[in-house]
């Protein structure tokens, strides 16, 4: 299996399930190996390799969750995505984004921009025990195992394993630490939340590894359009009085995002929507 | 970004103080150069806290410096906060080794930070502890990017402390003469 041409090119895996899991059998494998031969190097380096193997596949899963109406699992995922590439890259340098790593870090983060969330909870824990993912050791400021948090051992990363914990407050932020804690949403059932940018981005690009980019603005609307009395809510949702927020101006603003395609896309010429002008979602 | 520089009385003395600390670890922080202080009553919790991370932070330090932590190795607790924020921590440095210290504290914090969001804040405070007993503690609230003036600040004040040393001791002699 030549496993440098399969992590070169994760767009050849989309859509092709057993090969997919035949090279999840043949990574496990060489770690599996290389861990009964005692090869720590060996184990390890596999190990990265494996992880961004995943790292890549996970990613052409997100479109897939877009696809499926599943915006709050995909955003989950996005999280995941993000924590492997920060472990990918404690222990491997890129030379030339070789693997799509890079591209795939930059692109975690303008997906995770054209979601609505905008409110997340904040739990307050106090760690009362931790434990080595690797040896299962209770782990105190003065007396640790040998394994450092970060490091791999044996293919295996270490992690603090927080085992008992109170909760000690909750609070509400808009810029968590840990992204999943959106307020209003568990899954696709209970979602309320509309995803006008995703689907927009969606109907425009042919794979994931399409190049994009977004260029957010303000565009007018004539104030003729809108109905609002000067004492009722703006029509720009600014849950501002209309007379002392667009009233005064030329029309009502709107916040309107641009996609800017580096390429055509099929999907973009077949709708028509790729031109000089960028494609433009208001 | 805030840099607040303000005189305080949490020097080191005070913290080998505190009631919560047994015999043990108040030996152990005799003589240090850094003491890492938790932040104490947070959200009414019993006992004293430090910042998610502080483990990694404390085996940092202790390859350069002589630091422990104000706290009994049974009841050392991190709390967790989900907030995007980058809670450092809370340090007693004394004078000699401020310096020494903010190059470590930098370098930790360039290596911690270096794959997140160069737009993350951090949150730290370092109590420089006056060797004349004064004590002045630095808050900063920024981007890692901006730490700088926070090693610039801690360097300002120790070279002040010491320039005011010889500044006395060079009119000592002379007023003495005068009179």
């Amino acid at each position: 299996m030549n496993i440098e041409q399969i992590l070169r090119n994760p767009q050849l895996r989309i859509g092709r399930n057993e090969e997919l899991i035949a090279s999840e059998t043949y990574f496990k494998g060489r770690i599996n190996f290389y861990v009964s031969e005692n090869n720590e190097i060996a184990a390890n380096s596999w190990a990265i390799l494996y992880s961004i193997f995943n790292v890549q596949n996970n990613y052409i899963k997100i479109f897939e969750l877009f696809e499926l109406g599943e915006y709050y699992l995909a955003w989950c995922q996005l999280e995941g995505i993000e924590i492997a590439i920060k472990s990918i890259l404690k222990h491997h340098k890129f030379i030339d984004d070789e693997y799509k790593i890079l591209f795939i870090k930059e692109y975690v983060l303008k997906l995770q921009s054209l979601f609505p969330y905008k409110l997340f909870g904040s739990s307050e824990l106090v760690k009362k025990e931790i434990r080595c993912s690797i040896c299962d050791s209770i782990i105190s400021l003065r007396n640790r195992c040998i394994h450092k948090k970060g490091e791999l051992y044996m293919g295996e990363m270490c992690s603090f394993i927080v085992t008992k914990s109170e909760m000690v407050g909750m609070s509400l932020v808009n810029e968590p630490f840990n992204k999943y804690s959106v307020i209003g949403v568990t899954k696709k059932d209970d979602d309320t939340y509309k995803y006008p940018q995703i689907d927009f981005l969606m109907s425009i690009i042919d794979h994931p590894f399409t190049e994009w980019r977004t260029k957010d603005s303000k565009v007018l609307e004539s104030h003729e359009k809108f109905n609002s009395g000067r004492n009722e809510e703006c029509p720009c949702r600014s849950r501002k009085k209309y007379k002392k927020c667009c009233l005064k101006k030329d029309g009502i603003e709107f916040d309107h995002t641009e996609f800017i395609l580096k390429y055509p896309t099929i999907k973009s010429q077949q709708n028509n929507t790729f031109s000089k002008n960028p494609t433009r979602l208001g | 970004m805030q840099l607040i520089i303000t005189e305080t009385d949490e020097n080191i003395t005070y913290w080998r103080e505190r009631p919560y600390l047994n015999y043990n670890t108040k030996s152990l922080l005799d003589r240090v150069d850094v003491i890492i202080v938790p932040e104490e009553n947070f959200r009414g919790h019993e006992t004293p806290l430090f910042p998610s991370n502080m483990m990694e932070l404390y085996d940092a330090l202790k390859e350069h410096l002589n630091v422990e932590a104000a706290i009994n190795d049974e009841d050392y607790r991190e709390v967790s906060l989900n907030s995007k924020k980058h809670r450092i921590g809370k340090f007693v440095v004394v004078m000699l080794a401020a310096p020494l210290f903010v190059t470590v504290l930098g370098n930790y914090i360039s290596e911690r930070l270096k794959n997140e969001d160069p737009k993350d804040e951090i949150e730290v405070e370092i109590i420089v502890n006056g060797d004349n007993g004064k004590s002045k503690s630095i808050k900063y609230q920024g981007t890692a990017r901006h730490f700088d003036k926070v090693a610039e600040t801690v360097k300002d004040i120790v070279n002040g402390e010491h320039n005011e040393h010889r500044t006395d001791s060079a009119q000592s002699p002379a007023s003495h003469r005068t009179k």
